[in-house]
C-alpha cells in the first residue's frame, strides 16, 4: 500500500474517531505545552539577559587584561602582578581587524563649575574622539562628540543639573578642577601621608554635546549614565601631571615608621629582616600607584573580528573580556537551565504516554472489524502497522501544533502580567536605569521544531505497541468474531 | 481445460473448550474457469470455513489448496495478503463495508491497498456500480443504503480488481427475497458476460436456480447435488 494511501486512509479514518483523538492530542499538547512554555520562558530571559549585556557592553569592544607572569595567579587589575606595556599595545595595534587600541585614562573624580553651580565628584573617562562610531550605544543628544582637547562631552544628566539655572550650555566653557585618589599602600600617618588626593589647577573646556545611556562599557572602566567624556590626550596629560606630584617614600624611611610603629603597638619584637622584607614590599606596592592602568581597551573592526581577535589575543596569553563572550557564558548557564527544564517536560510526556498508549489500545480494539476488512481485501501487516503508526503521528502533531499555540497565548499573558509587575515594583527607570526589563515569552522557530519532534516521537513510541497489535491481527480471527 | 483451482484432501479442525472439532475432513473439489459453483448446507457446516481457506484467510491442518499450480499452503503471510488483493474478490454475509468511507471510496479500497489510484480508477468504480445498478449513490455512506444495496457495493468492491475468482459467504443472508433474487442474477449475469468464476456459500436453495454446479457440505464432507 502506498503511503499517500495509507495517509488518506488514516486522514478519513481520524476524523470520525474525535473523541479519542481529542483525549490523545489533549495529552501530548500538555506535555508541549509545559514544555514549550517553559524553555520560551527561558528563551525569553536570555534574549533579554544579552540584550541588557549588549546594552552594558559595547558588541566590538575587547578589554585585554595583561599577561600574568607565569606560575602566578591573581588579579589582573592588581598593578603588581601585570601591566601591558606600550611595546605590547603597539602590537596589539597592529593585529588584524584591530580598529582602535588604547589604554583608557580617567579623572575619577572633579569638580565642575557652571552658570554659577558648583558641582563635586564628577567623572570624567578619557576617551579616542574615534570611539564614537563603534560605540554605537552612545547617542549624542545634542551637538557632536569630542574633536579636540580642550572639549567636553557631558552626559545628560549631569547638563540637566546646570540647566536648571542657564538652559543653553552646548558651546559654553565650564570650568573643571581634576582631582586624582590615590589609594594609600599602608597607613602612615603625619608626614609621611604621600598619597592625598592631588588636586590639579582649573582648567576650561568647551561643552560641545551631550551624552545619553553612557552606560558601563566594561567593568574596569565604567561609563555610567553620569559618566561625562574628554579627549583621551587630556586626561592622559592631566593624570601624569597629577602623577609627577606624588612623593613615594623611600625605602629606609618606610623601613623606620614600621620599626617604629612595630615597638609603640607591639610588646613583641618583630625581626629586622621580616620588617626589612615588609618595607620593600610597601615600596613596591607604592611604586605601582605611578603607573597607569594595566589594561587596554581594543575596538574591533565589525563583530566578526571581535571573535577571532578573542582567539588571537588569548593565545597571546592575555586575558579578554567581551560581550560576546559573557554572552557565550551565560548561554551555557542557559543551556543547562534549559536540558533541567526540558528533562522534566519530557517527564511530563512520559507520563501523557501512558493515558495515549490505553487509548491508541483502545481504537484498536474498536477497530478489529476494519483491520480484519482491510486484511482480506489484501493489505498487508506493515499496511496496518504504518496506518496506525501514521495516524498517531497525525494525532501528535495535532497535540503538539495545540500545545505550541496554547504555549504561544499563555506566554503572551504571563508576559503581559509579568510586565506590569516589574513595572509597577521597579518603577519606569529599572534598577540600573536601564529601564524595566521587558520579558517575554520566546518561541524561536528551532523551539517550535524540536518540540512538534518530541510530541511525533512520543506519539509514535506510543503507538507501538497499539500498532503491533493490530498488525498482528489474523483477519480470519477478526472477523468470525464478528 | 485446466483447473483454476484444485483442492486435495483439505482438513480443518478447531478447539471448543478444549474439545476438538473437526469441520473439514477431506474435501476434494476442482473448479475450471468460468465456474459458477455454490456450496450449500445448514448453519454451521463449515460453507465459511471452507471458503475462508480458499481466500487464503485462514490455514488448513492438512490437504492441499492449488490455485493456478501454485499451493496456498506454502506461501507466506506477505504472498498471501497479495494473493487476497489481486486474485481473490470477498463478498461477506454482513457487507463488511469501512463506515466512514463512502460507497465510491469503500469500491476504490482494493485498487488503493495494491497502490493503484487514478482519475481512471475512479472512472471505472463508477461504472461498476452503474452496472449495479448504483448510480447516485456515490457518495453515499452504508449507513444510508439499504441492505441491498450495501451488498452491491460490496460485490462492486469485490469486482474492482479484476480478480479471478469472487468468494461470497452467504451474500443473501441479511437480504429479503426480493433482494436474494437481484443478488444472484446479478452474479448470474457476472458469471455469464465477464466470465467470472464464482463461489458462492449459502444456504439458500433459491440459488440452485442459478449457478452451474451445487455442492452440499454435510459433515465435513463434500457432495456434489
Amino acid at each position: 500500500m502506498r503511503i499517500e494511501n495509507i495517509f488518506k486512509l488514516a486522514l478519513k479514518d481520524l476524523k470520525r474517531e474525535k473523541r479519542n483523538i481529542w483525549l490523545c492530542s489533549v495529552g501530548i499538547g500538555i506535555g508541549i505545552w509545559f514544555l514549550t512554555l517553559t524553555l520560551s520562558g527561558i528563551e525569553g530571559i536570555k534574549k533579554e539577559v544579552e540584550r541588557e549585556i549588549n546594552q552594558i557592553i559595547d558588541y566590538n569592544i575587547i578589554t585585554v587584561y595583561p599577561k600574568l607572569p607565569e606560575g602566578e595567579e591573581g588579579s589582573s587589575l592588581d598593578r603588581l602582578t601585570g601591566f601591558i606595556n606600550e611595546k605590547e599595545l603597539n602590537e596589539i595595534k597592529k593585529l588584524p581587524g584591530v580598529k582602535l587600541a588604547y589604554r583608557p585614562y580617567d579623572i575619577p573624580s572633579s569638580i565642575i563649575e557652571f552658570a554659577g553651580i558648583k558641582l563635586p565628584f564628577v567623572q570624567f573617562e578619557g576617551v579616542p574622539p574615534e570611539i564614537i562610531g563603534p560605540l554605537q550605544r552612545l547617542q549624542i543628544k545634542e551637538g557632536r562628540f569630542l574633536e579636540k582637547e580642550n572639549e567636553t562631552v557631558l552626559a545628560k544628566k549631569v547638563a540637566r543639573i546646570f540647566r536648571k539655572r542657564e538652559e543653553k550650555i552646548v558651546g559654553k566653557e565650564i570650568l573643571v578642577t581634576p582631582i586624582f585618589e590615590f589609594s594609600l599602600p599602608i597607613e602612615i600617618k603625619g608626614k609621611y601621608e604621600y598619597f592625598p588626593d592631588i588636586k590639579l589647577p582649573p582648567i576650561k573646556l568647551k561643552v560641545v554635546g551631550i551624552i545619553e545611556n553612557s552606560d558601563t562599557f566594561s567593568e574596569t572602566s565604567s561609563f555610567s549614565p553620569t559618566t561625562n567624556f574628554v579627549h583621551l590626550n587630556l586626561a592622559k596629560r592631566l593624570w601624569e601631571k597629577a602623577v609627577s606630584k606624588l612623593k613615594i617614600p623611600s625605602v629606609v624611611e618606610i623601613y623606620e615608621y614600621l620599626k617604629k610603629q612595630a615597638l609603640s603597638e607591639s610588646e613583641v619584637s618583630i625581626p629586622d629582616e621580616l620588617l626589612w622584607q615588609r618595607a620593600e614590599e610597601k615600596y613596591e606596592e607604592a611604586k605601582s600607584q605611578l603607573l597607569p592602568f594595566g589594561w587596554i581597551n581594543v575596538v574591533a573592526e565589525d563583530k566578526d573580528d571581535v571573535k577571532k581577535l578573542t582567539k588571537i589575543l588569548q593565545k597571546k596569553g592575555y586575558e579578554v573580556e567581551s560581550a560576546q563572550m559573557m554572552i557565550d557564558e551565560t548561554s551555557k548557564i542557559f543551556f543547562v537551565l534549559e536540558a533541567i527544564l526540558g528533562f522534566f517536560g519530557v517527564v511530563a510526556l512520559f507520563a501523557s504516554i501512558f493515558g495515549i498508549i490505553n487509548v491508541m489500545y483502545l481504537m484498536v480494539t474498536e477497530r478489529k472489524k476494519e483491520i480484519g476488512i482491510l486484511k482480506a481485501l489484501g493489505a498487508k501487516n506493515r499496511d496496518v502497522y504504518f496506518l496506525f503508526l501514521l495516524e498517531a503521528v497525525i494525532i501528535s502533531l495535532a497535540g503538539g501544533i495545540f500545545g505550541i499555540v496554547g504555549a504561544f497565548l499563555s506566554g503572551k499573558i504571563a508576559s503581559l502580567i509579568l510586565n506590569f509587575v516589574l513595572r509597577g515594583k521597579i518603577g519606569e527607570e529599572g534598577i540600573l536605569g536601564l529601564g524595566v526589563p521587558s520579558f517575554s515569552f520566546c518561541i524561536p522557530l528551532k523551539l517550535i521544531l524540536i518540540a512538534l519532534l518530541i510530541a511525533v516521537i512520543f506519539g509514535v513510541l506510543s503507538a507501538l505497541g497499539p500498532a503491533r497489535k493490530a498488525a498482528c491481527m489474523r483477519p480470519v480471527e477478526v472477523l468470525r468474531n464478528e | 481445460m485446466s483447473y483454476i483451482l484444485v483442492i486435495k484432501n483439505l482438513y480443518k479442525s478447531f478447539f471448543l473448550n478444549k474439545k476438538k472439532i473437526e469441520v473439514l475432513k477431506g474435501i476434494d473439489l476442482k473448479i475450471k474457469k468460468g465456474d459458477f459453483i455454490a456450496i450449500t448446507g445448514p448453519s454451521g457446516s463449515g460453507k465459511t470455513t471452507f471458503l475462508n481457506l480458499i481466500g487464503g484467510l485462514d490455514k488448513p491442518d492438512k490437504g492441499e489448496i492449488i490455485f493456478k499450480e501454485k499451493n496456498l499452503i506454502q506461501l507466506s503471510e506477505e504472498k498471501l495478503a497479495e494473493y487476497r488483493a489481486r486474485k481473490i474478490g470477498f463478498v461477506f454475509q454482513f457487507f463488511n463495508l469501512l463506515p466512514y468511507l463512502t460507497a465510491l471510496e469503500n469500491v476504490i479500497l482494493p485498487q488503493m491497498i495494491i497502490g493503484k489510484v487514478s482519475k481512471k480508477t475512479i472512472k471505472k468504480a463508477k461504472e461498476i456500480l452503474s452496472k449495479l445498478n448504483l448510480q447516485g449513490k456515490e457518495d453515499h455512506r452504508p449507513y444510508e443504503l439499504s441492505g441491498g444495496e450495501q451488498q452491491r457495493v460490496a460485490i462492486a468492491r469485490a469486482l474492482i480488481n479484476k480478480p479471478e475468482l469472487i468468494l461470497l459467504d452467504e451474500p443473501t443472508g441479511n437480504l429479503d427475497e426480493d433482494n436474494t433474487k437481484d443478488i444472484f442474477s446479478l452474479l448470474k449475469k457476472l458469471n455469464e458476460l465477464e466470465n467470472i468464476t464464482i463461489i458462492i456459500g449459502t444456504h439458500d436453495l433459491e440459488i440452485k436456480n442459478f449457478c452451474k454446479k451445487v455442492f452440499v457440505l454435510k459433515k465435513g464432507k463434500l457432495y456434489e447435488d
